[in-house]
């Protein structure tokens, strides 16, 4: 019997406050180390013009180091996005021009090369440097399907949409209520399927704008305005008109997610009709 | 396969490059006698 395998979505791609360390690109700090004892000798020897080529020069390698290894940190969140603009700065372009002129500084004026030498010095380093860790991509990535959306507009979106779910959660850890921590979590990842939706599909943007724009913003007031409400006073009534809210939105979103899915326009506009008179009558929008 | 040999290459001509410069600017100037700096090499 022939087996089929079916291959699983790649997971979205989720933005972390603070990345994980990367050992990538580190090598270019240690590589020009010897422009170090070489800045030392210099200065033991009271020889200034030594400080400042092989000082200046090991300082153009850390800068280059720096921007190497910020240009890879943006590659790799541009290659785990599905759909991305292309990196506005390019860092690792830049980091390779620098250690081109490092190069071919330290080789004519600390080595002491002709100039010509140097230049070809300096060619190899850039060489050697789009070899090792290439050029930065130029290229928007967009998956098929945009709907005279481009990537820029999904990007823009997205993102504006994840900086709000990072805003309930921070919310959401200023709550001490374990039912309703429980529920504002279940709300962001919904909110987040919503957008893995989406970026399969940039037409959904369309439909999925008046909730990401209005709603989902309804939804960080309302749980922003609790958490800076009940640190103050503790009132049953208040809790419970949270509570309420909290479990319209749950519902409103998962329904949201489901038409979504389902490609049910109308139904969609008329759940968050309902869910905008209550957000209203709570005075959130 | 090829990816791998582009990128070997690239890493010997990048620590070649920078370490030989680094390297030779650091025995020139060790070589070199106070406040001057030798234009070339010293064998």
């Amino acid at each position: 019997m022939q087996r089929t395998s079916i291959k699983p979505n790649p997971k979205r791609f989720v933005k972390e406050p603070t990345p994980p360390m990367s050992l990538k690109g580190l090598m270019l700090f240690f590589l020009p180390l010897a422009a170090l004892p070489a800045t030392v000798i210099a200065f033991g020897k009271g020889n200034l013009t030594g400080i400042f080529i092989n000082g200046g020069g090991y300082a153009l390698y850390l800068l280059a180091a720096i921007l190497l290894r910020r240009g890879l940190h943006q590659e790799a969140e541009y290659s785990a996005r599905r759909i991305s603009r292309a990196p506005k700065w390019s860092f690792k372009f830049y980091a390779a021009l620098l250690v081109m002129l490092a190069t071919s500084w330290i080789a004519w004026l600390g080595a002491g090369h002709t100039m010509m030498v140097s230049v070809v010095f300096g060619a190899g380093a850039l060489l050697g440097m789009y070899l090792t860790y290439g050029f930065d991509p130029r290229r928007e990535k967009m998956i098929g399907g945009s709907h005279g959306y481009s990537a820029d507009e999904v990007t823009d979106t997205i993102t504006a949409a994840e900086q709000i779910i990072g805003h309930i959660e921070r919310a959401n850890q200023r709550i001490n209520n374990t039912e309703f921590n429980n529920r504002i979590l279940t709300i962001c990842q919904d909110a987040r399927d919503v957008l893995e939706i989406i970026e399969q599909d940039p037409g959904d943007i369309r439909r999925a704008r008046k909730f990401l724009n209005v709603y989902l913003d309804g939804a960080r007031k309302v749980s922003e305005g609790y958490a800076s409400t009940h640190e103050r006073m503790a009132s049953d009534e208040l809790e419970e008109n949270f509570r309420e809210i909290l479990v319209t939105i749950e519902k409103v979103f998962k329904e949201q997610k489901q038409k979504l899915l389902e490609n049910d326009f109308f139904d969609l506009d008329v759940q968050m009709e309902v869910l905008a008179a209550q957000l209203k009558r709570e005075g959130v929008l | 396969m090829l990816k791998i040999i582009k990128k070997l290459f690239g890493l010997t001509l990048l620590i070649s490059t920078v370490g030989i410069a680094t390297y030779q600017s650091m025995v020139n100037i060790g070589a070199a006698s106070n406040n001057e700096i030798v234009p070339k090499i010293s064998n």
